[in-house]
């Protein structure tokens, strides 16, 4: 090495910088603030935590190398081991797609607990079945379009509690992406891959272990207190476009 | 596990001129990279990503201050302590020259002396060094010859 070159290595070697800080502590908790304000009532301070881990969790997972760097800084990876071991516990789905009581299309609305957001029937057509499942706190509505064969084509579900509150999503597998997205105006994320588990916290704060039905694209966004999933052989735009179909 | 603290500080130390800037600048680098997550190329090295977004918030904190840059660096007091002995490169170079060198380049523009304190005081790679600049990595390698050459005209002049 040229000499000057080597003497300003030296001189780097004795430079005294002031001492670092602190700063992921200050990090973390600022993040958690921020999201205290935005979405949370304040007991809620341990969802608060967890949907924070939870969102790192999903992008730990979904891309294992250079983008888990700031995750891995703020400390919160190894989360997830504990997240599979809980999974382990939880009970199982029912049977077939596992989304509750068949019901019709005008009673479904009225069985659950909250105002449900409805499909543009003229842009999407009419759904094949509907399903309202008690098994989610507040209840959840669920919407099935099948194909020509009978095999499930579009899958719309709907539950009480917006991703920003109450959302932990895991998104399983190696070959699965997520990517955050805006649907009119609220947070959403774009999962594409094979997604396989779903994860979130209910109104209450506990969380509820769940899964992808299909097991494909997913779009899951919030819109005021829902939580809506839309799963199927989509793409990201098509699964966007469908999105805004559901008034 | 806090392995960026230290070199996203430093970074953020080195242009905004003063550690509670740079503390200020550090922490919302961190902030607004964690948000930006969804937007990282997957498989992009992190660093040269980080260092960009530090080296943009210590500027802005330095620029809405109206400070002039200033290197603001000083030798330890004492050479690295205890019964260690100073590096080997270290012991290279007299504690007189080390302290020429600081002040030729306080002689330097910002952008000549940015470069070798990111290159050799911070030892960033070129990649990085170009992303906490803003510009190309063609530019690094000019830039830095260009500083040398400058650094080495300063020292001349000091000797004269």
């Amino acid at each position: 090495m040229p000499e000057l070159e080597a003497e300003l290595r030296a001189l780097g070697a004795t430079i005294e910088f002031p001492p670092t800080p602190d700063l992921a502590t200050a990090v973390r908790r600022r993040l958690a603030a921020e999201r205290a304000r935005r979405v949370f009532p304040l007991r809620r301070v341990l969802a608060v935590s967890l949907a924070l881990v939870a969102v790192a969790v999903g992008a730990v997972m979904a891309v294992p190398d250079a983008r888990t760097a700031v995750l891995e800084w703020l400390g919160l990876r190894g989360v997830k081991i504990e997240r599979t071991e809980t999974r382990a516990t939880a009970p199982a789905r029912p049977v077939e797609l596992g989304l509750g009581e068949r019901t019709t299309l005008a009673e479904g609305p009225e069985q659950v607990g909250f105002p449900v957001a409805t499909p543009d029937l003229d842009a999407l057509g009419e759904p094949d079945e509907v399903y309202v499942s008690q098994a989610v706190r507040g209840g959840q509505l669920a919407y099935v379009w099948r194909d020509d064969r009978g095999d499930v084509e579009l899958l719309l579900t709907q539950f009480a509690g917006s991703l920003s509150h109450d959302f932990i999503q895991k998104a399983l597998g190696p070959r699965t992406t997520i990517e955050e997205v805006r649907v009119d105006g609220g947070l959403g994320f774009w999962i594409a891959g094979e997604p396989h588990d779903f994860v979130y916290l209910d109104e209450r704060g506990e969380p509820v272990f769940d899964s992808f039905r299909l097991a494909r694209n997913t779009l899951v966004w919030e819109r005021g207190d829902l939580t809506l999933r839309v799963e199927g052989d989509l793409t990201k735009r098509e699964a966007l476009e469908i999105a805004t179909a559901i008034r | 596990m806090h392995r960026y603290q230290g070199i996203a500080f430093r970074t953020a130390y080195v242009v905004a001129g003063n550690a509670a800037d740079a503390e200020d600048a550090a922490q919302e680098a961190f902030v607004k990279a964690y948000r930006a997550l969804g937007r990282f190329r997957p498989g992009a090295p992190f660093r040269p990503w980080l260092l960009q977004i530090v080296a943009n918030e210590a500027r802005n904190r330095r620029r809405s201050a109206g400070r002039r840059a200033a290197l603001g660096l000083r030798l330890a007091a004492h050479e690295p302590s205890g019964d260690a002995a100073p590096s080997p490169e270290a012991a290279l170079v007299s504690s007189e020259r080390r302290a020429e060198l600081l002040e030729a380049m306080e002689h330097l523009r910002e952008e000549e002396r940015l470069v070798l304190v990111y290159r050799f005081f911070l030892d960033l790679s070129e990649d990085e060094t170009a992303a906490a600049l803003g510009v190309r990595r063609g530019t690094v390698k000019s830039r830095q010859s260009r500083a040398l050459a400058r650094l080495r005209e300063e020292m001349e002049r000091v000797h004269a």
